[in-house]
């Protein structure tokens, strides 16, 4: 649900993502298959890519914990995607892995990171498109 | 602050099944990169 949820409301800035000359990538960690339903079920344009082992969320330091969507702030969230109209689906990867974006330019810079702390943190998508 | 070294070269795999390393996917310029928690 909260993973819906995030890649559709960014996914529907891409046009002004790619007016600011950027891109935008999603990389989850199920398996190809998943990925491939995901991308058509979303009607996903942006390249998706998989991270299986998890290694480069482990790399950024995205945390994983079994705790990650019992929380106040993960309920809140659950209570915004569900009034938005998105639904949970089956899982399709690790549920315990937590998530982030990054925005780096071409030369590796990070221009804005933001490290999920429960289920459901994402960052404002005006905060995502600020730093473009 | 760049992308830590170690982290640019970890790999992903596109859905064809080849893999890149991270830092290939900003090679063409900024990117907003978002990892999922899962594709559920």
């Amino acid at each position: 649900m909260f993973c819906r949820e995030q890649a559709v409301q960014l996914h529907r800035e891409l046009p002004a993502i790619r007016k600011k000359g950027a891109g935008l990538v999603f990389i989850g960690n199920g398996n190809a298959n998943f990925a491939k339903g995901f991308k058509d079920e979303f009607e996903i344009e942006a390249p998706v890519y998989v991270d299986s082992r998890r290694k480069t969320y482990e790399a950024l330091g995205f945390s994983r914990s079994p705790f990650s969507f019992i929380s106040v702030g993960a309920t809140k969230a659950a209570a915004r995607a569900l009034g938005a109209g998105f639904r949970q689906g089956l899982t399709q990867g690790d549920a315990f892995q937590l998530g982030g974006v990054l925005v780096v330019d071409g030369k590796g810079e990070v221009l804005f990171r933001h490290a999920s702390q429960h289920a459901g943190d994402h960052p404002p998508v005006k905060d995502v498109l600020a730093a473009l | 602050m760049k992308v830590d070294a170690d982290a640019a070269k970890a790999t992903v795999l596109d859905l064809d099944g080849k893999a890149h390393e991270l830092r290939e996917l900003w090679k063409d310029g900024t990117t907003v990169l978002v990892w999922l928690r899962h594709f559920g």
